[in-house]
């Protein structure tokens, strides 16, 4: 009840509001809690489609302590399952690879085929006995985990509650049409990992807001200033910045990545970015994309998985590594930020903080949501 | 072949080794082949069933060929 009322004063108008308590961002039974209510409840970003490439590609992913795994079926899609055989529980894949035929339990050899179906179960009904009337196959499949692509992440919804990922994310689908397309994974050296010691809220916060940008990045300052950015709120599904001013990135003779085509004129000197909630990161610029995927390990670590794309397949490499590098500069300078704040969370007296009302608003619109939910879910728990 | 139907020596030793190897391939074929040296009917369908579990995973292009071994003994449907 207490914990209830402290986040009434986080959905205030933004001038009146406070910042969600230190117990959110340090505090392990809210983090169990939050799983629920954000991650598990929502469509959570898991990994990017470009990590299996190719059909029968299986890798197993942790999500918040559930064994997943990732597949391309025989027929092109992305599915997600549960890493579990249904007979007893077995990890079914322990490492990336490449499943040519059946995905086969080391542990008694019962086969899956890479859609989910149970195929085979060897010696079920005693030695060189296939069959047994009492299992039905057919209801024992793989556990799939609801899961959709776009932007080239792969999108799920562990518990099954959400709506369509189409409904839950149209707004932002409308306003990023442009962007709904193939977007080509730069491949390895396009991805990073920044292991941050910081609650995962904080690195959307972060993200979200333009007006730490004079400060952590000085190097936009020359050409991307605090006023050329605007807020982009939606109240209870994303916020984030935008820029009027992106420039491409060029290297000595002048070439450029090419443009994703048929833009809106909006894009040629535009570029968002937006945090979905609760932990996909993305930003599209004229010439590319990225996707940063947010993974809680505890309430004060977070690992941030970034994956670059272009518009076509072939781009030019030394722009693609002089592409990353400039990412990784922007994305290290918050490190210090978002772990001080952490560690700011640790103060006893520390109430949440109050919000610029001009400069704060698609954090606060951020900390809205995160309060709003907790409290729903609370109130459906009780 | 053994009077009892377990597979000679040579073959055993083959087949371990391929299991060593992780040799999927080999061992699918090589439980086919002590399926098909035995006339016992319940040996056979045990090297058999493991024949095609190995063929279902490696793609064996004789994975069809198992599976009706299993089925007209009724052990697979």
């Amino acid at each position: 009840m207490e914990k209830t009322a402290t986040l009434d004063k986080v959905c205030l108008p933004i001038g009146e509001a406070y910042g969600l308590p230190n117990e959110h961002y340090t505090c392990s039974s809210v983090f169990q809690e939050e799983k629920d209510i954000l991650l598990f409840d929502k469509w959570s970003g898991l990994a990017v489609s470009a990590e299996i490439p190719n059909i029968g590609d299986a890798v197993p992913i942790h999500f918040q302590g559930t064994p997943l795994f990732i597949v391309r079926t025989k027929e092109n899609k992305v599915k997600v399952f549960q890493n579990t055989c249904r007979h007893r529980g077995m990890i079914l894949i322990n490492s990336a690879k490449s499943i040519k035929g059946a995905i086969r339990c080391p542990y008694h050899s019962w086969c899956y085929s890479t859609d989910g179906n149970l195929i085979s179960t060897p010696h079920v009904g005693g030695p060189g006995r296939n069959l047994h009337e009492e299992i039905d196959r057919s209801k024992l499949g793989l556990t799939e985990v609801r899961s959709h692509v776009w932007m080239g992440v792969i999108w799920i919804n562990l518990s099954g509650n959400a709506p369509k990922f189409e409904d839950s994310m149209k707004e932002l689908m409308d306003r990023w049409a442009d962007f709904d397309r193939p977007l080509f994974h730069g491949g390895k050296e396009s991805s990073f990992t920044i292991e941050i010691a910081a609650n995962w809220k904080l690195a959307v916060e972060n993200y979200c807001e333009s007006y730490h940008l004079p400060w952590v990045h000085p190097g936009l300052n020359s050409y991307s200033k605090l006023e050329d950015h605007y807020h982009i709120e939606y109240k209870n599904k994303f916020s984030g910045q935008g820029t009027k001013v992106y420039q491409q990135l060029k290297d000595k003779e002048g070439n450029v990545f090419p443009d994703f085509s048929n833009l809106k004129a909006k894009w040629d000197t535009a570029a968002e970015y937006i945090a979905v909630y609760p932990n996909v990161l993305l930003g599209v610029h004229r010439d590319h994309a990225f996707a940063i995927i947010l993974i809680p390990d505890g309430p004060e670590k977070t690992y941030e998985h970034i994956h670059l794309f272009y518009s076509q397949e072939d781009t030019p490499e030394h722009l693609r590594l002089r592409n990353k590098k400039q990412w990784r500069l922007v994305f290290d300078e918050d490190v210090p930020v978002v772990e001080g704040m952490q560690k700011g969370r640790h103060a006893v007296n520390f109430d949440g903080g109050r919000f610029s009302p001009v400069m704060d608003n698609p954090t606060h619109c951020f900390h809205f949501w995160v309060a709003n939910e907790v409290q729903n879910g609370r109130i459906r728990k009780s | 072949m053994d009077a009892f139907g377990n597979p000679d020596k040579d073959l055993e030793k083959k087949i371990l080794v391929a299991h060593h190897n992780n040799d999927g391939l080999k061992l699918a074929e090589l439980y086919a082949e002590a399926a098909y040296n035995t006339s016992n009917k319940n040996k056979a369908c045990f090297f058999m069933v493991n024949a095609y579990t190995l063929a279902l995973e490696y793609r064996h292009p004789k994975t069809q060929s198992f599976f009706q071994f299993l089925k007209k003994h009724a052990r697979e449907n």
